[in-house]
């Protein structure tokens, strides 16, 4: 075990490498992963609560437009905004929001549909 | 006496990616003294406390430091929870202790590879950072964050962990140690590690306490003093003891680092295997009034947090004293009679984190 350096590069000169092939080999994401908020915009009654709780100011929900919208790049991951919604609509995912190449597109708006489920609800367009 | 030149190092340096400046005054190839100043990067942190909603100073503190991330937002709830005599649940204190520790190790192994990598040593370099991928996989499965834990929480901690993964987290750092021991093996048993460093850097005790140093810097120096003696969180109820050093130059904080991992895993294994069942966060009303100091251990050293509430949502003073804002005196001692080519190992020794000094 204790070979020293020569023995560690030997070894890791056997070895295949320690990084994984990106994006060929994706590493599954841990369960208790903090990716990004999902949004079931249809269960939402636009109550703020949400908004309130949100340390950092990410979440704008607008009652009257119904819409509830998401900065992404202010949002720090906390998970506060899912611990207040008593009908939980936003949830934690484990998979990362997709990058993005100006500041405006990391704000996501969604929309509720005019009666609520009867259509599909979903990002419905970036603001 | 021959002519003396001032050369400046950093704020940009290729060895330390933060911006430390520091007039070098020599005298041929000597050091005679080092001026430092610092200011580059400070982010105003101490005032967002006015306008910030004291729990949600919480995330704040956690981002003062990007390593010690955890740490920083364990030392803020717990001052807080002192103020509102809070009684943290049981089960909260060893995981706080357990992410704590996890972090300690990561941060050693980064400073390992640091200093790997300033002593020209590449591969040692990348061996300790593939070990440190290994301590953030289990950060992430543990806490759901890699660098940014955002687990604690005043009254204790947002989430809890369950027997199985503790029980992965426990195999996952037999792995992690057996493969510390070798990289450990190669910075105490070197013989061209050890001709590069041994002597450079001196710090002598009297100096290193009388400059008030604190962290790994002061345990090389031959000072038995951490702050998690005080027993904070579960550390009371642990049994380990400091790891001290007398060399009191750059091989003995090398060393007290390298033995701060083992120790750290043997924490983590402690705090697993006592760690009580039980709820892990009580809840906390109304708002704080009162004034207290905490003192927590750092990878790099104590921390010092004074924060005085005025019974409003709003703290009415956050001060916070870094371990490397302690570490800056001690560090210009230990410069003056130094070759210029030995001035990045020595700064790096200390393992200086500037953004949180200038929180
Ligand atoms: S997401 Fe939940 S908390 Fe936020 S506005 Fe909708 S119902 Fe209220
Ligand atoms: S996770 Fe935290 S920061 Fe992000 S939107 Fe929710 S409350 Fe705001």
């Amino acid at each position: 075990m204790k070979l020293g350096m020569p023995g560690m590069v030997l070894r890791s000169a056997a070895k295949k490498p320690a990084t994984r092939r990106f994006p060929a080999e994706i590493r599954p994401a841990y369960s208790a992963t903090r990716g990004h908020v999902a949004m079931d915009i249809a269960k939402c009654n636009f109550c703020t609560l949400c908004q309130l709780r949100c340390p950092t100011g990410a979440i704008v929900v607008n009652k009257q437009e119904k819409t509830w919208q998401i900065d992404r790049m202010r949002c720090i991951l906390c998970t506060a905004c899912v611990g207040a919604c008593t009908r939980k609509c936003p949830t934690m995912e484990t998979s990362y929001a997709p990058p993005v190449g100006e500041r405006r597109e990391s704000l996501v708006r969604f929309t509720q549909a005019a009666v609520p489920g009867t259509s599909p609800a979903g990002e419905a367009g970036r603001a | 006496m021959g002519t003396r030149t001032v050369i400046p190092f950093g704020p940009q340096h290729p060895v330390l990616p933060e911006p430390v400046h520091l007039d070098l005054v020599m005298e041929d190839e000597k050091i005679v003294e080092a001026i430092p100043s610092l200011g580059y990067v400070h982010r105003g942190l101490e005032k967002l406390a006015a306008k910030k909603d004291f729990n949600d100073m919480v995330f704040v503190s956690e981002r003062i430091c990007g390593i010690c991330s955890f740490i920083h937002s364990m030392a803020y709830s717990t001052a807080i929870e002192n103020i509102m005599k809070v009684e943290v649940p049981e089960r909260a204190q060893y995981l706080r202790v357990m992410w704590a520790e996890m972090s300690r190790v990561h941060s050693h192994l980064l400073w390992l590879g640091l200093a790997a990598d300033a002593l020209g040593y590449e591969s040692l370099f990348m061996h300790s950072w593939r070990v440190r991928e290994k301590v953030l996989d289990v950060i992430e499965e543990t806490s759901g964050g890699r660098v940014i834990f955002g687990t604690c929480k005043i009254g204790g901690v947002r989430r809890d962990v369950d027997a199985a993964t503790l029980d992965k987290t426990l195999k996952m750092f037999d792995d992690i140690e057996v493969e510390c021991q070798e990289i450990v093996h190669v910075f105490a048993g070197d013989p061209s590690v050890h001709k590069r460093v041994a002597g450079v850097g001196i710090l002598s005790k009297d100096d290193a306490y009388a400059l008030g140093a604190v962290g790994p810097v002061l345990r090389a120096s031959g000072v038995t003093w951490d702050a998690r003696k005080l027993g904070y969180a579960a550390y009371g109820k642990l049994e380990w003891e400091p790891v001290v050093e007398t060399g009191c130059d750059v091989p003995a904080r090398v060393l007290v680092r390298a033995k701060e991992i083992f120790q750290s895993i043997g924490l983590i294994r402690q705090a697993i295997k006592k760690m009580p069942k039980g709820p892990v966060e009580v809840r906390v009303t109304g708002n704080p009034n009162g004034e207290t100091i905490m003192r927590v251990e750092q990878p790099r050293g104590e921390l010092v947090y004074h924060i005085q509430a005025n019974g409003t949502k709003n703290l009415a003073r956050f001060r916070v004293r870094t371990p490397t804002f302690a570490n800056i005196p001690p560090l210009v001692k230990m410069l003056p009679g130094c070759e210029l080519a030995d001035v990045p190992i020595i700064v790096l020794s200390i393992d200086p984190c500037i953004s949180c000094t200038e929180r």
